[in-house]
């Protein structure tokens, strides 16, 4: 070690069961962050700033003027670049002593692999349940330490997957949920709303979790998933166990995993397409209401009939719907209509469906 | 036996509020078929019931003083 780098970690390096050797295990790690945003600038920052030595940044985005309150690395004069560029850029002035890979790309099944084969740690920063299966999956085939963190509104959960617990078999993501469909409508920070103290938190947690598994200093939260509440500071701490069920439905080597079907959001080939109320016309239109009865009565639309179908009995109650109809499917935010939308398609064989965009909360304000 | 159940995620927001008590509930099978009866959000999402901090694999009976948890997935970051 350096004299220099003597000064620069020296208060992590007084810390008796840290020190010389902790030091040096972080110098030669390899962590990626999938996700450059709430989570992944926190933890990106203080990984950097704590020494180690390579830090991958992996996400396709921009940076956009909604991500400031909560994407900590990112200025005003960076709205429209990279966030993996940007993000390199800052770090490095934060530490040049930290080898920093900007990854300017989405994650796919393409990709996936070959990424995070080059590193020690990952960490799932990302924003979408399929990115999180693609994460998870690739983890556990590679045997790759995942530290996990997500959001919802004032509430966040922080885990440690394929992490081995004195000899029982490693907990994946897939042992806490198992992949389905019905929970493509589980809200984003964008959709839901978010603080942005609850990022830094989970962020910073998460890059705790990945100095202890490197450093091996301290109790790794594998096998349990611990929540927060940031409204109350309510904390639980929930211990999972090993699930071959849901395992089985993962990809079993890499050759399956890039044949799978993710629902990446970030692919282009997006199998619904939108619409506005607008651009609805002519013969054999439908509009269909997934909402539930209690969500509010089926708004009145001229020229248009409307249909109510829960989106629980889509599949029971298809018969309402003609199968030569043009389906417009709606629902309050234009999230559950998508998901809808797919079924009515792929599944039931429609052939000209769309979602309504930004929902019924589009056509009212 | 009435349960207490701790609602975390989706499942507060859309019932608005943190916490529900559930009547004659004798195993967690029966809490689960009568939280789908409850409420439509538990048929659109798929969530994980915990009992004492331990996430639940199979069926299992319930006490009045049992701590449980129903965790949906977080998908924002």
């Amino acid at each position: 070690m350096s004299t220099l780098d003597f000064f620069r970690y020296q208060r992590q390096l007084k810390l008796e069961d840290f020190g010389a050797l902790g030091q040096e295990r972080l110098h030669h790690a390899r962590v990626l962050i999938i996700g450059v945003g709430g989570l992944g600038c926190p933890a990106a920052i203080y990984l950097t700033a704590a020494g180690v030595g390579n830090v991958g940044l992996l996400d396709g985005d921009r940076v956009e003027l909604t991500n400031l309150h909560r994407q900590v690395l990112f200025d005003e004069s960076d709205i429209g670049q990279s966030k993996a560029q940007v993000a390199q850029s800052k770090l490095s002035q934060k530490n040049s002593q930290v080898n920093i890979l900007a990854h300017d790309e989405w994650l796919t099944t393409e990709n996936a692999a070959s990424v995070i084969v080059d590193y020690d740690v990952v960490l799932d920063c990302s924003d979408n349940l399929p990115t999180r299966y693609l994460i998870s999956d690739v983890c556990r085939l590679l045997g790759k330490p995942l530290v996990y963190g997500a959001l919802h509104r004032y509430q966040g959960q922080l885990a440690v997957f394929n992490v081995s617990n004195s000899g029982n078999p490693a907990v994946t993501y897939r042992c806490l949920f198992p992949e389905s469909v019905e929970n493509s409508v589980i809200p984003s920070c964008n959709d839901a709303g978010v603080l942005g103290v609850l990022p830094g938190t989970i962020g910073t947690l998460q890059a705790n979790e990945a100095i202890k598994l490197i450093t091996g200093n301290g109790d790794v939260l594998s096998g349990k998933l611990w929540v927060i509440d940031l409204r109350t500071l309510e904390t639980d701490t929930i211990t999972l166990s090993f699930d071959t069920e849901s395992n089985a439905a993962a990809p079993q080597d890499l050759f399956q995993l890039r044949l799978k079907h993710y629902a990446l959001p970030c692919l282009s080939v997006a199998p619904v397409s939108e619409m506005t109320l607008n651009q609805v016309g002519g013969r054999n239109w439908i509009v269909v209401d997934v909402r539930e009865e209690y969500e509010g009565p089926v708004p009145d639309i001229n020229a248009v009939p409307v249909v109510r179908l829960p989106f629980d009995e889509l599949r029971k109650r298809r018969t309402l719907l003609p199968p030569d109809a043009k389906l417009l499917v709606a629902c309050q935010s234009g999230l559950r209509s998508k998901v809808a939308a797919r079924i009515l398609k792929e599944e039931l064989g429609y052939e000209e469906v769309f979602s309504l965009k930004g929902g019924w909360n589009a056509i009212h304000s | 036996m009435n349960i207490k159940v701790k609602l975390f995620g989706v499942l507060a927001d859309e019932l608005q509020r943190q916490e529900v008590t559930m009547n004659n509930i004798s195993d967690v099978r029966s809490l689960e078929k009568q939280l789908l009866d409850f409420h439509p959000v538990f048929n659109r999402v798929h969530c994980r019931i915990a009992v004492n901090r331990k996430l639940v694999t199979d069926n299992m009976v319930l006490h009045s003083s049992d701590e449980v948890a129903v965790m949906p997935p977080f998908s924002g970051g």
